[in-house]
């Protein structure tokens, strides 16, 4: 089947925040609105909407996608919300992709949202239900847990010094102070991170990114629309490959040391965009910067290992030597990622697509990575340490 | 482009803006299915099963009935010793709720002995008496198990795993 | 044809209980933070967008149809009458439990929306479509659902 040409042609950000006044579909609102506004057109333009959320437990409204359908622009429109916890905000415009891609729509409104502070006593006693209801909530788990049983088995299994992975805290809560919607761009030093409150050895406070509330919209356009509303390719930034890929629900069942859906997802992706070198140098070459998920420090190092952007348990030290810096050989999460923009689930990936946008049409500001930028990706990660998400985008003006 | 959005302090969070409060009042009962009851009845009787696919010869635990590489449904349970591997843990200073604790607990990924291919297992608890510059992932470890009278088919009937003596 | 599986069903059927340990504090929002403080006044406001000629009772942060928006319009005070537009008898509680006094709930027109409002009907023995009513105001308000007690025949 011949796909469509498809571009995400404007973007929409709220503030990220601890505690928002707003409801989550005025949230939805105010980034559904600001993106029609940057694309420059209205809701009657618009064919089809698509809307991200991860768990209604957080925002504490069943089928919230129903909930937010009006805050979403989708009144009267064909609607649909795709989830997938944490990758859900790549996952959306991948879904937008393919609703233009099919020649089914033209021009799609994709909306992520997550308002977390609505849940009490804590966001934390929501995800305790993410652990199997029979054989592993009896054991009073915490969600912290499985990411330090996952960091542990990562560390171990390839040698890692925790000086490595805090890294990652101290490059993305710095680059987050030119975020405008951050909510903890932190100037820090590793000894910082490593000194921090231990939460669950060795998940300390400072490894792990912020709960939040927030919203991330999209305008995405076929190609002929896009002429069609002379939108100027400056504007434009194509999805050239998308991927997703979800593993086994019984996350016990498997070596946590590698994500190999990750990798399956990222191969889905290059393949579509016609990438056949899957070797890190020859990938590190053709992409100029990533957006990998971020909840977590060590996750992004895990990720870029299964993105294939550095060999197994050679992240770590890359991101040390400050080749992932925004001024680095090969930039990582310039945007300052959920440890420092904030972790609204399904809004925080959609903030790192947002991103990859932004940087492509060079609009992201005191952000913007000092050389030409191409192509970027971003990936989302999710579910039970199972889901992953990955798009790749490239400027409007390349072939 | 503008980014919008109200912040709010805790304190107007909860008493300053106007509100509203919503205490869900429900409860599940799950019925544990064909494999996991053989699991928690096996449990009950100081015995862990695990299944076997006979395509792909895969020994698996927890037990389930059905084979999620091939497919295919599995026939047979099997009897797997109570020792076996330590595949991660962690010094967990953080409970459920999110209070904190003094002394860890020790949350684990225990691949069980027996179980073939990949290894597998469940996540349980760690003995908090083991010295903890002794815990080791590939550490051996044996199910201490509560008195039989008290065992309810639970996955708390195993207590914790301990350290194996070699 | 699937393998036979008796053995692979001997045990006998466990439960396992638990809970959804969480509870919800909603921030009423931007518009609602107007529209119930209203309420405390005893005001019905409204807010109507000039595109659509639509005026939204409870009032709404934008349009949902031409996505206008509405919060720097005026708000209204609208007149405390409405229609009802459907009603139901309620004989249980949330949790199933039969009422000893079984009540109406309604959808209610408010005069000069083009919404329905959902509350209670009170104070009627037979209500009908078309019934015009008005709110009756609780003694205290406190910029809550419950400063209108529910609505009664005008």
């Amino acid at each position: 089947m011949k796909k469509r040409k498809v571009g995400i042609v404007s973007v929409g950000l709220t503030k990220f925040m601890r505690r928002a006044k707003e409801t989550p579909k005025e949230l939805a609102y105010y980034a559904a609105k600001t993106a029609l506004d940057e694309a420059g057109i209205t809701r009657k333009d618009v064919d089809a909407a698509i809307i991200g959320s991860a768990p209604d437990a957080f925002d504490g409204v069943h089928q919230k996608h129903e909930y937010l359908t009006d805050g979403a622009g989708g009144v009267n429109l064909p609607t649909m919300r795709g989830y997938v916890g944490g990758g859900t905000g790549v996952f959306s415009p991948i879904q937008g992709w393919y609703s233009i891609a099919s020649g089914m729509h033209d021009v799609v409104l994709v909306t992520t949202e997550e308002k977390m502070s609505s849940v009490l006593p804590s966001a934390q006693a929501a995800f305790n239900t993410i652990f199997d209801n029979m054989i592993e909530r009896p054991l009073g788990p915490n969600l912290v847990w499985i990411f330090a049983l996952e960091m542990r088995r990562y560390m171990e299994t390839y040698g890692i010094p925790k000086e490595h992975i805090a890294a990652v805290s101290v490059k993305n809560k710095g680059n987050a102070l030119d975020h405008p919607s951050a909510m903890l761009g932190q100037k820090l030093t590793i000894e910082d991170v490593l000194n921090s409150e231990v939460l669950a050895e060795p998940v300390h406070l400072l490894d792990i990114s912020p709960v939040a509330d927030g919203a991330v919209s999209f305008v995405m356009m076929s190609e002929e629309k896009i002429k069609e509303f002379g939108i100027s390719l400056d504007d434009v930034a194509w999805v050239e490959g998308v991927g997703w890929n979800v593993d086994t629900t019984m996350w016990t069942n498997r070596d946590l040391c590698y994500p190999k859906y990750v990798e399956k997802a990222a191969k889905q992706a290059y393949t579509m965009a016609g990438q056949k070198d899957h070797s890190p140098e020859a990938l590190r070459k053709w992409l100029s910067f990533a957006e990998p998920y971020d909840p977590f420090n060590y996750k992004e190092l895990h990720h870029l290992e299964g993105l294939q952007l550095f060999e197994k348990g050679k992240a770590p030290l890359a991101a040390y030597e400050g080749v992932t810096a925004r001024d680095g050989d090969f930039p990582v999460t310039p945007s300052g990622g959920l440890l420092g923009v904030g972790n609204p689930i399904a809004a925080a990936a959609g903030m790192k697509v947002a991103e990859v946008y932004l940087q492509l049409t060079g609009k992201a500001e005191k952000r913007q990575i000092p050389k030409d930028v191409t192509r970027g990706l971003a990936q989302a990660w999710g579910d039970l340490m199972q889901v992953g998400t990955v798009i790749i985008l490239k400027g409007g003006r390349v072939n | 482009m503008k980014v919008r959005g109200t912040k709010l302090s805790h304190d107007e969070y909860m008493n300053q803006v106007i509100s509203v409060d919503h205490h869900p009042e429900i409860e599940y009962a799950w019925a544990t299915g064909i494999a996991i009851s053989k699991f928690l009845e096996g449990l009950k009787q100081g015995k862990i099963y695990g299944a076997k696919c006979n395509d792909c010869n895969r020994i698996v635990c927890p037990p389930r009935i059905f084979c999620e590489e091939c497919f295919s449904p599995m026939v047979e349970y099997v009897e797997l010793p109570d020792t076996g591997v330590v595949n991660t843990f962690s010094l967990a200073y953080i409970r459920t709720d999110a209070s904190r604790r003094e002394k860890p607990e020790i949350p684990a990924v225990i691949d069980i002995d027996g179980t073939t291919l990949t290894p597998s297992g469940f996540l349980h608890l760690l003995d908090e008496n083991i010295p903890h510059d002794q815990i080791k992932v590939g550490m051996k470890v044996k199910a201490v198990w509560r008195p039989e009278a008290e065992r309810t088919g639970s996955i708390t009937d195993i207590m914790y795993f301990t350290k194996l003596e070699d | 044809m699937l393998p036979k599986r008796r053995t692979m069903t001997d045990a006998p059927t466990h439960e396992v209980r638990g809970g959804f340990p969480v509870h919800f504090h909603y921030t009423v929002g931007i518009v609602g933070e107007i529209f119930f403080n209203g309420l405390k006044e005893r005001k019905l406001l409204a807010v109507t967008c000039k595109e659509c000629s639509k005026t939204y009772f409870p009032p709404r942060m934008y349009c949902e149809d031409c996505f206008a928006e509405l919060t720097n319009e005026e708000f209204k005070t609208l007149e405390q009458e409405g229609t009802v537009e459907s009603f139901t008898k309620t004989y249980k509680d949330h949790r199933g439990n039969s009422l000893s006094e079984p009540y109406y709930l309604a959808l209610i027109k408010i005069k000069g929306s083009d919404t329905v409002f959902f509350h209670k009907l009170i104070n009627v023995d037979e209500p009908n479509i078309g019934m015009i009513v008005k709110p009756v105001w609780s003694e205290t308000t406190k910029a809550s659902l419950f400063d209108i007690i529910g609505f009664e025949p005008a």
